[in-house]
């Protein structure tokens, strides 16, 4: 059974009314116990999404620019390399923390980064495909199965830095201008944040759904146990 | 001598200071790890950034040259390494560039065969993909010859000649190296078409080296 933490403390209370105290305290209970369970569980799954993620990045670069050229001499091409010692780095370590600190919150905030700068590093692979751009929007929906509005924020940060450091150092790579532009780095930014948004509000609800059904539970586990008490008490008086 | 409960005591004391200890490292770990991963990506970008050998091309059509510039409109003249990854996505532009100016422009695309390479090595799925292009014709380019007439060095070259033969623009259509997307080479050529000007007459051009060796430097004359 998972102890509470004190910022664990939700506030868990029926509609109609509020809970008696052991009764409220249970339910705070199998709300963490749940919440834990589906923390634990989507960093499993985001271990296997990156382990498929880094597969992929490898085999695109594979497929798309196995050599460069110079005349009729040939070699490996640097983005081969990219994605094997690069795509290995953003992979491994979040992987490793989602194997060995699955549920832990640096585990989920590790894994929303390292989606984003996987996203980076395909688009980078891909050539800039305006279709590689949409990893980034399918990461933060997949991100939000944590249901911690929380791991959105280093994901927004990571997308925020790209977009503002190459806009700075490499423009006209990243927009096409020579020159660079602020507004593109809030548009692009924008957009994410839309999303986020959105994002955000179907978490919370669903958080309180959890809430919800971990305090109908209680109060079931609580009339059960009533009742259990009150048939065994009726049988000692026969 | 330290009796049993005092070695709880001192047990319970140190508990939190190493896993406070440990969740520090943690997050000095993954710092680190962010800094390596964005090295890393640094790298990359300069890589894809990093433009190749601008071509010298003189501003007149190159005497001696295999093909002919039209008399009643613009010729383009796009030079590509028919292996060169980076090129698809010059490829790319160029299909978008015929697609909104081609009725205004006469387009070449040469691949450069180089010396040495078995027959069929240029029949790639560039070669098909610019030929597919409605408005561009696709020449072979033997041994770089009409690269080292234009002087060009880098696949991805982009020339614009007027009807006179003038050269009003030499440089690449992509931002980056086998970059998709916007970009000012294909915007220049674009409003040159349209209006006969642009802001632009140069840009960087990335692509893979036409021809592997200062012997065969376009700097020459093509004979």
């Amino acid at each position: 059974m998972h102890e509470l933490k004190p910022q664990q403390k939700l506030e868990i209370s029926p509609p109609n009314g509020t809970l008696p105290n052991d009764t409220a305290q249970r339910a705070r209970e199998l709300f963490v116990q749940q919440q834990q369970a589906l923390f634990v569980r989507t960093d499993r799954s985001f271990a296997w999404l990156m382990g498929l993620q880094w597969l992929a990045a490898i085999v695109v670069a594979l497929w798309i620019s196995p050599r460069t050229w110079a005349g009729q001499l040939s070699e490996t091409h640097p983005h081969v390399w990219s994605a094997l010692f690069l795509g290995g780095a953003i992979t491994l370590y979040p992987v490793g923390l989602a194997l060995t600190r699955p549920g832990e919150a640096i585990t989920r905030y590790t894994i929303a980064a390292a989606q984003m700068l996987m996203g980076a590093l395909l688009i980078h692979l891909s050539g800039g495909r305006i279709e590689t751009h949409f990893h980034v929007f399918g990461s933060l929906a997949f991100l939000s199965f944590y249901r911690d509005w929380r791991v959105l924020i280093p994901a927004v940060v990571v997308v925020v830095l790209d977009h503002s450091l190459r806009s700075l150092y490499w423009p006209y790579s990243i927009f096409g201008v020579l020159t660079g532009s602020l507004w593109r780095v809030v548009e692009h930014a924008g957009w994410v944040i839309f999303e986020c948004v959105f994002l955000t509000l179907a978490i919370t609800r669903s958080v309180n759904e959890m809430k919800a059904v971990a305090g109908h539970t209680a109060e079931l586990e609580a009339t059960n146990r009533r009742i259990e008490e009150t048939a065994r008490a009726n049988q000692n008086m026969k | 001598m330290t009796q049993p409960s005092d070695a709880a005591a001192s047990r319970a004391a140190v508990a939190p200071r190493s896993a406070a200890r440990a969740r520090w490292m943690l997050v000095a770990t993954t710092l680190v790890w962010l800094l390596a991963v964005g090295a890393g990506l640094r790298s990359a970008w300069n890589y894809e950034s990093a433009p190749g050998r601008a071509a010298a091309t003189k501003s007149q059509w190159p005497a001696g040259s295999r093909i002919a510039p039209a008399p009643d409109r613009a010729t383009l003249v796009l030079l590509g390494h028919p292996q060169c990854p980076c090129t698809r996505a010059s490829i790319g532009e160029l299909a978008q560039l015929m697609a909104r100016g081609g009725d205004k422009v006469t387009a070449y695309v040469l691949f450069v065969k180089p010396s040495g390479t078995p027959a069929g090595w240029e029949k790639t799925d560039l070669w098909r993909s610019a030929a597919a292009i409605p408005g561009v014709q696709v020449r072979l380019d033997e041994e770089g010859r009409e690269a080292r007439r234009f002087h060009v060095s880098t696949s991805g070259q982009t020339l614009l000649f007027d009807r006179a033969g003038q050269l009003r623009f030499s440089g690449g259509i992509t931002s980056a190296r086998g970059h998709a997307g916007d970009n000012a080479g294909r915007d220049a050529i674009v409003s040159l078409l349209e209006t006969g000007t642009a802001t632009r007459t140069k840009t960087p051009v990335f692509g893979c080296a036409l021809l592997s060796s200062d012997a065969d430097s376009p700097d020459a004359d093509g004979k």
